[in-house]
């Protein structure tokens, strides 16, 4: 169990690191922020572990098993945001100003709406040409 | 009941022979039965509800090995078989069953729809609604033996 969760660690951590690296650079260009620090890239390196960990930890059958869509989302957001909050403050991510806060809460919430959307839009256009190569298959079998 | 088998290698045909007092409705159904499973060499021989019954390989959706105990789903009834999932894979290789999981074997012909899951895993919806998971060990394999790719 232990095994096959670190097999799959660093899959997790890079696919949460692009994400969390792609936000970050639109953010700076757009900011006019010309250079990204080594301690900044580490920092987001450090939570797209946890939040890899945090994946397998909800989505995958290693931990958690037989439990619905919804109570995998709400085991894997509630302890990312958290930490996500707790790297945001301890880092100083961000001046100490609710507006800012607000819109940083914003893009977290967007991020993860908008990896959704795109994970179930790939698995409906995935299914769709699996679905299609099993009519195929269960047509020449016939 | 007393069953006795008698080895004999002078036995040129396998004869079975049922004494009773008396025949009658539950005879007459073990008769059956074993005229039937000659007939069908092909048939899965399960039980269901303390009765016995010949199945037919291709009315199978899946079979699943629960606690040691090999069960045959259909598309509402569940048997049980006395056979374990390897040697359901070796008897009945030419029909469409595939391995997807440790403890599951599935009827390809039965699927009515595929889609990935998380974690490299593929669900796959049976005709009568129910949904089986293809683990990510074997999910390459189905999905090669579909054509879908896979790695080798």
């Amino acid at each position: 169990m232990i095994k096959q969760f670190f097999k799959m660690l660093p899959i997790e951590t890079a696919k949460i690191f692009t994400i969390i690296m792609t936000v970050h650079i639109t953010i700076s260009l757009v900011l006019g922020v010309e250079v990204i620090s080594v301690n900044r890239n580490l920092q987001l390196l450090a939570i797209s572990v946890l939040g890899g960990a945090l994946m397998l930890t909800a989505f995958s059958d290693i931990f958690v098993k037989k439990i619905s869509f919804i109570w995998r989302l709400v085991i894997f957001i509630v302890p990312f945001f958290i930490i996500t909050m707790i790297f945001a403050i301890v880092f100083s991510w961000i001046d100490f100003d609710f507006y800012r806060w607000l819109i940083f809460i914003g893009i977290f919430l967007v991020c993860f709406s908008l990896s959704l959307i795109i994970y179930f839009v790939e698995c409906k256009i995935k299914g769709k040409k699996y679905t299609e190569k099993l009519i195929e298959y269960q047509n020449n079998k016939e | 009941m007393l069953v006795n088998v008698i080895e004999n290698p002078q036995c040129k045909e396998t004869k079975i022979t049922i004494e009773c007092k008396q025949s009658d409705e539950h005879i007459a159904q073990i008769a059956n039965t074993l005229k039937g499973m000659d007939n069908a060499p092909d048939k899965l021989f399960c039980s269901y509800k303390g009765e016995w019954y010949l199945i037919d390989p291709k009315n199978v959706y899946y079979f699943e090995s629960v606690e040691r105990k090999c069960f045959c789903y259909c598309e509402k009834e569940v048997y049980e078989t006395e056979m374990r999932l390897y040697e359901i894979e070796d008897k009945f290789a030419k029909y469409d069953y595939i391995r997807v999981s440790k403890a599951c074997v599935v009827n390809i012909s039965r699927i009515k729809s595929i889609r990935p899951d998380f974690g490299g895993k593929i669900i796959a919806t049976m005709q009568n609604g129910e949904k089986i998971f293809v683990s990510r060990q074997y999910a390459s394999s189905f999905k090669m033996k579909l054509g879908i790719g896979g790695v080798k």
